[in-house]
Formats: C-alpha cells, structure tokens, sequence
C-alpha cells in the first residue's frame, strides 16, 4: 500500500472570526509532484504555514510523513525544504553568510549537494542578497530549501513576481533538481500552466475547501467539454455532474466530469445537432471547477 | 540551535549599540568637561536618556524590522523553537541600551573613585541609580516592542512606546496629586502599592535616596509579575505574526 507523505485531516482554521480552511482533507503520495491550486486567498499558504507548525489549527490534523507539526515543528521542518511566497532574506548578508547561516540550522545539511546547486543555479557567492535579481533571490531561496537534502519539499508560489522568462528559468531548475530523485514536492501556485508540465497530482482548494483532488491525467481523462445546439426548454440541471455551462450565441458548452455513456446518451440527447466533444487542460478544468456556473442557468 | 540566532543578531545590532554607546558617553564626557550641571544632575539625564530614548529607539528595530522586511517567515520557517528566536531577539534588543547606559555609569563610577571620598556622591548611588534605570528601561523596552501591534513597521512601535510612556506618566501624575492624598487614611497600604508599583517609571524614585522608605520587594515583586505577563504576550504575538 503506498504511503503519504503528507495527510491532512479535517483541518480548520480561523483568521480572526473568518474561517479560512473548512474541513481540509488531503493525501498527498510519497514521491509524487503535488500541484496544490487555488485562487489568491483559497488558504493554501495558510495550509502550508499549518503543514510547518508556523499557525496551529482549529480542529483537525496534518502529518508530514507521520510527524504532526504540532508535536514536533523541528522534526517537520528538519525534513522538509520550505520555500516561501516572494520569499525575502536578509539583505545584509552575502550569499556565502545565508548559506552558512541556514547550514547551522540543519545537522544533515550536505555541502556536496549545495556546491553543486551554487554551480548549477549560478549564484555569486560573494554577492549581498540585496543587490539579487528577483531570479536570482528566487534560485537562492531555492537553495537554501534544498541543501539539506529533504525528503518533503514544499514550494509555494514559487514563481510569484518574476517575469515569464525568469519563471521558466525556475521551473527547469525545479524539474532537474527534483523529478529524478523521489523527493515528494507538494507545488502551490495560481498560476496553472506552471504546474501542468510538471505535477503528477493535483488538488483544487476554493474558499477553505479541497473540491478536487486526483491524478493530474485522471483529471484530464474524466472531464469532457460538449459543444451543442440545444433543443428548446432542456434542462441541463439534470446532467449530474455539470460544472459549467456557457452559452456563445445559439450553442453552449457543457462542461462535465465523470462523463460516461449514460450521460453522452443524455447530453446527445439535448442536442439538435451532432455533439463536438473536447478534452480540456487544467487551466480549463480549474477554471470549471472554481467559477463554473454547475448548470445554473438551468433550461434553455 | 541558538548559535546561529545569536551570530545573525550580533551582525544585525552591533552598530546600533556601538552608536548608542558612542553618544552616550560623549554625551557624558562633553557635559563633565563643560562642568555645565553638577555630576549627579548629569547622571540622572543620562539615565533618562538612556532609559527612555535608547530603549524606545531599541525596541523600534528588534521585531518591526522582521515585519517590515517581510523576513519573519524565513526565520521562523528554520528548524528551532519559537521562544528561542524571540529570547535571542528580545536580549539583543536589550543589550542596546543596556550597554551604553552601564558604559556611562561605569565611567562616572571610575571618575568617582578617582576624585576621593571627598566627591558629591558615591559608588553606591551610582550602582542603586544605574540598576534602578536599567530596571525601568527593561520594562518600557519590553511593553514597547511586546504591546505593539502584530507585523506593525518600526514607526508604530516607536508611536506605541510613547502612549504607553504617556499613560504611565498621566498614572505617576495621578497617583500623586489624587490617589495617594486620598488613601492616606485608609487602610489599603499593600493594594495602593500595587496600584503604584505597575508603573516603571516608579524604578526611578530609587535613584533618590530620600525615597527609600517605599517598599523595593513590593515594586520588584509587581514588576516582575508585569514583566511576565507583558513577555508572554509578547511571545504570543511573535508566534502568530508568522
């Protein structure tokens, strides 16, 4: 049976009187490359500051890999390269002092691993970090995360605030490091096209709530988009399953998962014409999911 | 694991403690050499300077500068225990004007040792005044930086040390015009006291001699119990502003 790095269970927390998790529940498999997504605000830093031991929870559990933060932050974060949201470092020290400094924190950190990374990520050690690129303080941060070997990794939003160019520079540099050595990633981001190329599994969080969680492929499998001339007065509220409906001008668009014969027979049902069927990517499917009006408009 | 918080700090607050030192006791030497006020009268504005201005502008740049410059999360997301972060960062902040305010009584005491018994006053004021001050700036520097908002930038700590400033002077000036008068013939002596003792500026009647009737242990006692409660607060807030 294979074993989670990270299980989250009924987590809840509050900022204040609002609720910012409502009963997250998450598995994310040892190994895998976990693209964690949500809009600005859905609470996936929030998750992650939970996951580390930085906020404690509501009601509910989290364990990286069988540690709760909560009993044992150190022994979490001892395991775990942390990269935060447009992470800042102190300004005043040059790169060689941060990596030093961060080296002291951790027993098992390997000074093998992080020559290798300095050359690799082409970082000039005797450079303050203030006088970093936001490249280049982003691929230090990277670093800094990685030189103890971790088992865990968690980024999140990694990429926010560089330019496209500089963002592809990162996600290379991510994908070499980590995809050939089993090292679990759990990747939070907005942005969709970073995370398509590269997880293996996805959650959706809106508003405190995982509303979907699977293999990144399976995802792709089970959702289908339907373009058809609907036939007067059908009522698309009775086809389970329907995350979104879009009308463009006398034909809509039905988004749909799970989809199986018995709702294509359904849905062909409905339709005045020949039905066009399409497979959506995450952007698409994320977008269904988090804004899509789930059949509310009901007939047509 | 505190070693490397200690290394970060000391980088981090040397300068401002050097400065501190630096004006202090020019600040000292200059007016000792002018012989513009009498030695005890310096020592007093010294202290207060020290106590006072040093400490508010210690506590500005201890926990404020995490917040403003957005570096809270990365040192909080290291491998070590909260508490020792916020120790380490409150003692740096302290040494700040603890040293500087020690360095000036330390140069009044050697002056004192070498002008003779003859000299206006002694080793022994000098130790009781500077312990008394330092005890107060440890207090003010504490409620400054652990009463401030969470994640507020330096300039509100800096706001937030002068309320508070003002309110114990708006209470040192009450309980001496209104209070005390009035409870004179009441039997509430230890629960007057108290009402007294929670401001630090009372630390500072310690200084006069003529004070000492009042009762030290009480106002020790009563401070440390505000000390307590002011560092778990403080604590609190470090915890939840990551």
């Amino acid at each position: 049976m294979p074993t989670n790095a990270i299980e989250i269970k009924d987590l809840r927390f509050f900022y204040g009187r609002e609720e910012v998790l409502k009963g997250v529940n998450l598995q994310v498999p040892e190994g895998s490359i976990f693209g964690f997504l949500g809009r600005n605000g859905a609470g996936k830093t929030t998750t992650i500051k939970l996951l580390l031991g930085l906020l404690k929870p509501k009601a509910g559990t989290c364990r990286v890999r069988q540690i709760d933060p909560q009993e044992d932050e150190i022994a979490v974060r001892r395991l775990v390269g942390y990269m935060a949201e447009d992470q800042q470092m102190y300004g005043w020290m040059r790169i060689e002092q941060i990596v030093k400094w961060v080296e002291s924190f951790y027993p098992a950190w390997d000074d093998k691993v992080t020559n290798q990374l300095l050359d690799m990520l082409e970082l000039p050690l005797k450079s303050k970090v203030k006088t970093l690129s936001k490249g280049q303080n982003s691929r230090l941060a990277l670093l800094l995360a990685l030189g103890h070997r971790p088992e865990v990794v968690i980024l999140d939003d990694p990429t926010l605030g560089l330019d496209p160019i500089a963002r592809k520079d990162f996600l290379r540099h991510v994908i070499d490091l980590l995809q050939s050595n089993g090292v679990t990633v759990f990747f939070s981001s907005h942005l969709l096209y970073e995370i398509e190329p590269v997880a293996d599994h996805i959650a959706i969080l809106d508003k405190g709530v995982i509303i979907k969680t699977g293999k990144t492929d399976q995802l792709r499998e089970n959702i289908r988009k339907f373009i058809l001339i609907p036939k007067p007065g059908n009522d698309f509220g009775r086809i389970s399953g329907l995350l979104d409906v879009v009308k463009a001008g006398n034909s809509v668009s039905l988004t749909v998962e799970d989809c199986d014969d018995a709702k294509l027979t359904i849905i062909k049902q409905m339709a005045n014409n020949s039905v066009q069927e399409t497979a959506l990517n995450l952007d698409e499917i994320f977008e269904a999911y988090v804004i899509g009006n789930r059949g509310k408009s009901g007939s047509v | 694991m505190i070693m490397p918080l200690i290394w970060k700090e000391w980088h981090e607050q040397r300068w401002k403690l050097a400065f501190g030192t630096v004006v202090l006791l020019f600040f000292t030497g200059s007016f000792l050499a002018a012989k513009v006020t009498t030695e005890r009268e310096l020592l007093v504005v010294i202290w207060l300077l020290g106590g006072l201005v040093l400490s508010l502008y210690s506590a500005m740049g201890i926990f404020a500068v995490e917040s403003s410059n957005n570096t809270t999360t990365f040192l909080a997301s290291k491998p070590v225990k909260s508490w020792k972060v916020f120790a380490c960062k409150w003692f740096f902040g302290w040494l700040n004007f603890a040293v500087p305010m020690l360095a000036c009584s330390l140069f009044m005491a050697f002056n004192v040792l070498k002008m003779g018994p003859e000299y206006i006053f002694g080793l022994k004021s000098i130790i009781r005044g500077t312990t008394a001050t330092v005890c107060m700036a440890t207090m003010f520097y504490t409620m400054t930086c652990c009463l401030a908002k969470r994640k507020s930038s330096e300039a509100y700590v800096g706001f937030t040390g002068l309320v508070i400033f003002f309110i114990f002077f708006v209470h040192m000036i009450f309980t001496d015009r209104l209070v005390e008068p009035a409870l004179d013939n009441i039997d509430l002596f230890y629960l007057q006291e108290i009402f007294f003792f929670i401001n630090p500026l009372f630390w500072f009647t310690q200084i006069i001699p003529s004070s000492c009737d009042i009762h030290v242990g009480i106002l020790f006692i009563v401070q440390a119990l505000l000390f307590a409660v002011v560092i778990w607060i403080g604590l609190r807030k470090w915890q939840r502003s990551c």
